[in-house]
């Protein structure tokens, strides 16, 4: 029988590694954003379960770090989406390949 | 000595990975967007059930609230169909890209899990549920003592968030600031 710890923490390699999933087989930005927001989620359940196992705040803070920072992020990279379909019209990321040689 | 997990635990468990496998695999964009808030949410009732009470409701709040709200916002905003989605067929990046993450998967339960085999049970809860170290009060002298630092450049970042995103929301800003230069 798997014990409580074990089960969150392979809860969370499992939505982290879903997250990997989607990240490298959509091609969609904004689903692309989601599976990001999925993976720091998973980071986050294993941070508060061994904050939670040790009595001790410095994961939970940690988290409230992570939060902020994927919030700043999802604004930022939204509104980066907005304005570029405004230029074309599309959210795939194939279509923006203008770095590749 | 092996505490094992709740029914409470195992149904939220199931419904979080349910609804993550849902966001990859979804066709419709809103339904990626639902299911993604669903998943959040679920994860802050996972906190609320180990006794982090404060970090739950931060996860709700922010998470489920207002980060998913503005991806939904902006899906359709956007107003982005499923014929608009590509599908992936079965091109190179597919296959590399489920083949990473199913050896990620395995690779970090393996290594993973037997460590925490040892480890003892999650204490017990105390008298509200709460876990000891859980409370605001603590997270705050945390963050307000030994994190003062990373806590403060947060400050900068979301300024530095919320300026980037007025540039960005600004129509043509560039463009019009080019053509004033123009005779």
């Amino acid at each position: 029988m798997i014990s409580q710890i074990q089960f969150l923490v392979g809860l969370g390699i499992a939505l982290f590694s879903v997250g990997i999933l989607g990240f490298l087989t959509r091609r969609n930005g904004i689903i692309a954003l989601m599976c990001l927001e999925l993976m720091l989620n998973g980071v986050n359940l294993c941070l508060v379960c061994f904050s939670s196992y040790h009595h001790n705040a410095q994961g939970s803070s940690l988290v409230l770090l992570i939060v902020l920072v994927a919030a700043a992020e999802a604004a930022l990279a939204l509104s980066l989406f907005v304005s570029l379909f405004r230029q074309s019209g599309s959210v795939e990321l194939d279509d923006f390949r203008l770095l590749k040689g | 000595m092996n505490e094992s997990p709740t029914i409470l635990q195992w149904i939220l468990g199931a419904i979080t990975l349910a609804t993550g496998l849902l966001v990859v695999l979804g066709r419709n964009p809103i339904v990626n967007a639902i299911s993604l808030m669903a998943t959040l949410f679920t994860t802050g009732l996972l906190y609320f059930s180990l006794g982090a009470h404060f970090v739950g409701v931060v996860q709700i709040l922010i998470y489920a609230g207002a980060i998913s709200v503005l991806i939904v916002f902006i899906v359709m905003l956007l107003d982005l169909r499923p014929a608009h989605v590509r599908v992936p067929g079965r091109s190179p990046t597919y296959v590399i890209g489920t083949i990473c993450s199913i050896v990620f998967f395995v690779a970090a339960i393996l290594s993973v899990l037997p460590i925490l085999k040892n480890l003892g049970a999650i204490p017990s809860l105390g008298d509200v549920g709460e876990s000891l170290g859980q409370a605001p009060e603590e997270i705050s002298m945390q963050l307000l003592s030994k994190y003062m630092i990373p806590f403060q450049a947060t400050a900068l970042l979301l300024l530095a968030a919320v300026m980037g995103v007025v540039v960005l929301g600004k129509k043509n800003m560039l463009s019009e600031r080019k053509g004033a230069d123009k005779p």
